[in-house]
């Protein structure tokens, strides 16, 4: 019977009790998750690698100030939100802003219509495309939420907000997405 | 249709029923509503989208980019900005507070022994926050973090020392006025 994969919180013992392959491990097990998030976050590869070998330093840095009662990728989360939160502050203050939900967005035309988007590769690109246009603090709760499965009360946790703001920013962000979303996946509203 | 919610409000909860709320009258309303049902369904469908994103991998040298930095040795994270930005403080309210002391001795004598207790107060208050510079910067988590700090305090001691001391008088004006 093959063994039990080690849980997240028992690959952190192993790293606290000086386990060299306990970085390794959780290393293999979430830095596509991690890296996926940042770079759709930040929309560069090369900074969102920085940020996320950051993240991961941080984190095995910090390990003894995990708990292990807390989902290790929700503290994870947290970590590179902070991370990348640093970094788009520095870069485009204005990206931050909340107060642009009626901004239009920025969507090419001619990907559009029922055909096309029927095609699972061109589905991804323009959920892609829909996302990469809002403001990036919609656009991680909705990463949090779907892309990571993650529940309100975890997103919350992660970003280390209420979860009242939390359901606003879904809210919000699906508001947004969902017209844009009628018109080029040629589902009606 | 359920009559105790309308679509504008229907439309508002559609956000929390897909993370799990059931709000009282809405699945009334949805069984009822062919639009708001659409919208629901639009919304399920962005989800889908959203879920099925492809993940991606950072380049091959990531891992062991990680993994070398650690075995470099740990490193403490560095010291918090307000933690220097605080000794900087305090290290320029020592230098300001022992110069205001000593103006208030110099010239305004008539006021000597109550200026004599604000100064011993301020010279206290001095003291005080020039040893928290001294402390933070003894306690700070890198060596980068407690030279600045400590770099601070001895600025603050210096300020302190070339103002607020009484300047020694000029051998040739001794004896120049009765």
């Amino acid at each position: 019977m093959p063994a039990t994969p080690p849980t997240d919180a028992q690959l952190v013992r192993r790293c606290l009790d000086g386990g060299a392959d306990g970085y390794a491990r959780l290393l293999e097990r979430h830095k596509g998750r991690v890296y996926s998030f940042l770079l759709r976050l930040v929309g560069d590869a090369a900074d969102a690698e920085d940020l996320a070998q950051t993240a991961f330093l941080k984190a095995f840095r910090s390990l003894d100030s995990y708990d292990p009662a807390r989902a290790f990728h929700s503290w994870l989360f947290g970590i590179a939100h902070h991370a990348a939160l640093d970094f788009l502050r520095a870069r485009r203050p204005r990206e931050l802003a909340l107060d642009d939900a009626d901004a239009p967005l920025d969507l090419p035309d001619g990907a559009a219509g029922p055909e096309a988007a029927a095609e699972t590769s061109l589905r991804a690109e323009l959920v892609e495309r829909l996302l990469a246009a809002l403001p990036p603090l919609y656009r991680e709760v909705l990463l949090l939420r779907h892309g990571e499965d993650m529940s309100v009360e975890e997103v919350a946790a992660a970003l280390r907000l209420p979860e009242g703001t939390v359901k606003v920013r879904l809210f919000r962000a699906r508001e947004m997405m969902r017209a844009k979303w009628a018109a080029v996946s040629g589902e009606k509203e | 249709m359920d009559d105790a919610m309308d679509c504008r409000d229907a439309r508002r909860l559609l956000s929390a029923f897909l993370d799990g709320d059931r709000p009282a009258g809405l699945e009334g309303h949805l069984a009822a509503c062919a639009a708001c049902a659409r919208a629901l369904a639009l919304s399920r469908s962005l989800a889908a989208g959203l879920s099925a994103l492809p993940r991606r991998r950072p380049g091959p040298a990531f891992d062991a980019a990680i993994l070398a930095a650690l075995a470099a040795g740990p490193r403490r994270s560095p010291t918090p900005r307000f933690v220097r930005s605080a000794a900087w403080v305090s290290a320029l309210w020592t230098a300001a507070s022992f110069w205001a002391a000593s103006r208030l001795l110099g010239e305004l004598p008539g006021l000597a022994s109550v200026s004599a207790r604000a100064g011993v107060l301020l010279g206290r208050a001095c003291a005080d926050a020039h040893m928290a510079a001294v402390l933070a910067g003894l306690l700070a988590p890198s060596p980068r973090a407690g030279a600045q700090l400590l770099g601070a305090s001895v600025l603050a001691a210096a300020l302190f020392f070339s103002i607020a001391l009484p300047p020694r008088p000029h051998p040739r004006t001794i004896g120049a006025r009765p």
